[in-house]
């Protein structure tokens, strides 16, 4: 078990060191650089600058340095905000962004797994197809034009709901259900589907057999193998809900790791882009490695070194 | 034992059993035409292709004629689904629209249908430790939150039609490259391989004869489910401020501009966002009844 988490651990480290390298190469290829502006800058302001923030040492020694930073988690300072560190932006903004991811997964796993469990228990009836009409509906609208008519419907014409800003309990609702949508559905076809599937096999024929009533066969003997699927899309789901957020974040005004990273986007802020990037990177590999970890416990056929998909 | 307890058969009566060969496309179009959903999705996505590709040729405005009297100017006989904010006909944009997403989608995944099927088909056709060290390579990047990539390529590279079709499509062949692997090696412990190995059959004949055609159906789900995804792609792109340069514009571009002024034009929005989630269903109905239709061991919906 402590080998395959080290094992898993070094493996990790050496992704993100492929990340970091590939990032720090991709940012050094923009032609001009992170201070090309249409204003032209006096040549020693831009000496000033180049000097302060170390871009005109030979690429080499600024991949050196970067690399020692970031193997610290230090991750420089910011072009945009000058006096500020990319640290300190992610810590200032990202627990407001995790808590509304933390929320929106929640629901997303407790309405999407309940829902397409009821859906399975109700094959083929109204309940079932309403219900897959709204998660194909969720799958296939975008949550940009979610988050847009949700704020039509309960923020502006039965104005129940804050339409922006992040103050308190009732400003989480519209961005979490707008976050949430998507995943939720998916779930949900996710559960339904494999739940028919754990029916259809032969220990719940055995079970019936012997009398088991539907409702405890259900919930006792196929919905923990059905949740394996589900399990194994907590990973995808937090990367989902991670993207999703820079749109619901810009659209609802929170201020989140989300809406930062969309506005150095419009900025061109390039230490932003790269450290948030990293940042993200890091969050969505320690995920998967936790998953990784757990999945084993909930599925004992699964053995620890076997590797994933094989 | 009695013989005559069985009345020999009168053999007006035997009828030769003909049952016609069960190709994919056969098997497959009976399965589609009983999943209603799936030929409705046929249909949005025909009639889609088909007003991206002649829309735009019947209309009387270009996509970036100004008309500043008309600015904003709601749905009217002259304007159809209205003006947005420089005056330009939405139907006009939102037809050109389609032409863009549409193209974004198809490109994207023909993309991703390339490197996906060369890559999975080398690592499962090669097996062995080519295989694990090819397959160990997907696994990582499949960890890797590509969007972020993408989004850092479009950073980087100029936006613009044809790097959103690079991007796009060099990120997402993953899923392909497994699925085709995982076909591939499958295929390759089929007993009808062995047998045509065993008379002496050339691999490429084994490969084009036996291998691609099966592979066919699980590659044509993926490719259609793909499609949407590039679309969905492409719109968070442009909402990010990141799409297609102006003044082109694709669905998602109109729709995020539609939702800045969704307040005083809600028809801004409506539009494009109808265009984009109508197609989106299409796709999704398609890839849905297809997948059901061509790919009987693979119902489950885990593999994105």
């Amino acid at each position: 078990m402590i080998l395959y988490l080290m094992k898993r651990l070094a493996g990790a480290c050496v992704v993100l060191w492929v990340i970091i390298t590939i990032t720090f190469g991709l940012m050094h290829a923009i032609p001009g650089g992170p201070f090309t502006q249409e204003k032209k800058l006096p040549p020693a302001v831009v000496a000033a600058v180049e000097e302060r923030y170390h871009l005109n040492d030979s690429l080499a020694t600024q991949y050196w340095d970067y690399m020692k930073h970031a193997a610290v988690l230090d991750l420089g300072p910011s072009y945009k905000y000058p006096g500020k560190t990319v640290n300190d932006i992610i810590a200032e903004t990202f627990p407001v962004s995790a808590e509304l991811g933390f929320i929106s997964l929640f629901l997303a796993l407790g309405v999407g797994v309940c829902a397409g469990m009821v859906a399975a228990w109700r094959k083929n009836s109204w309940v079932d197809y309403s219900m897959m009409i709204c998660a194909t509906l969720g799958v296939s609208v975008p949550s940009f034009i979610i988050a847009a008519i949700l704020i039509q419907l309960f923020a502006f014409t039965w104005p129940i709901l804050p339409a922006a800003m992040w103050h308190g309990p009732s400003y989480v609702v519209l961005p979490a259900l707008a976050l949430a949508a998507q995943p939720t559905s998916f779930i949900m076809r996710l559960t339904r589907s494999s739940i028919l599937d754990a029916l259809a096999q032969d220990y719940i024929k055995t079970a019936r057999a012997r009398g088991v009533e539907t409702r405890s066969l259900l919930i006792h003997h196929a919905l923990r193998n059905a949740l394996l699927p589900v399990v194994s899309y907590v990973g995808p789901l937090a990367a989902s809900l991670l993207t999703g957020s820079f749109i619901v974040e810009s659209i609802f005004a929170i201020p989140g790791l989300g809406r930062y990273f969309v506005t150095s986007i419009y900025n061109r802020d390039y230490t932003m882009i790269l450290g948030i990037t990293i940042f993200y990177s890091f969050l969505i590999i320690m995920m998967n490695l936790v998953i990784d970890v757990i999945y084993p416990m909930v599925d004992p056929r699964i053995a620890l070194q076997k590797r994933k998909g094989e | 034992m009695n013989t005559h307890d069985f009345e020999p058969v009168d053999p007006k009566c035997i009828v030769p059993i003909r049952i016609p060969p069960q190709t994919l496309r056969s098997r497959g179009w009976r399965q589609m035409k009983q999943n209603k959903l799936a030929l409705l999705g046929l249909g949005i996505v025909v009639i889609m292709t088909i007003i991206a590709i002649f829309g735009p040729l019947v209309t009387s405005y270009t996509y970036d004629d100004q008309d500043f009297a008309m600015a904003n100017a709601y749905p009217s006989p002259l304007h159809w689904f209205g003006t947005d904010s420089l005056g330009r006909d939405l139907l006009v944009r939102v037809l050109y629209g389609a032409r863009i997403s549409l193209s974004i989608g198809l490109a994207a995944s023909l993309i991703n249908l390339f490197i996906g099927v060369i890559y999975g088909g080398i690592a499962g056709l090669v097996g062995g430790r080519v295989d694990r060290i090819m397959m160990h390579i997907v696994d990582i990047l499949y960890s890797i939150p590509m969007l972020l990539y993408v989004i850092l390529l479009m950073v980087v590279f100029k936006p613009g039609l044809l790097n959103i079709y690079i991007a796009l499509g060099i990120a997402y062949w993953l899923n392909m490259a497994r699925i085709v692997r995982g076909q591939i090696l499958s295929l390759k412990k089929q007993d009808y391989v062995t047998a045509a190995r065993s008379y002496g059959t050339s691999t490429w004949h084994i490969l084009t004869r036996h291998m691609i055609p099966n592979c066919m159906g699980p590659i044509i789900v993926t490719l259609t489910l793909s499609i949407p995804e590039a679309i969905f792609t492409e719109a968070f792109l442009s909402f990010i401020g990141l799409g297609v340069s102006a003044p082109m514009a694709s669905w998602g571009v109109l729709t995020s501009e539609g939702i800045n002024s969704m307040r005083s034009f809600p028809f801004q929005l409506i539009f494009p966002a109808a265009a984009l989630c109508i197609t989106m269903l299409g796709f999704m109905f398609l890839g849905d009844g297809l997948r059901d239709a061509l790919d009987p061991q693979n119902q489950k919906e885990g593999n994105r």
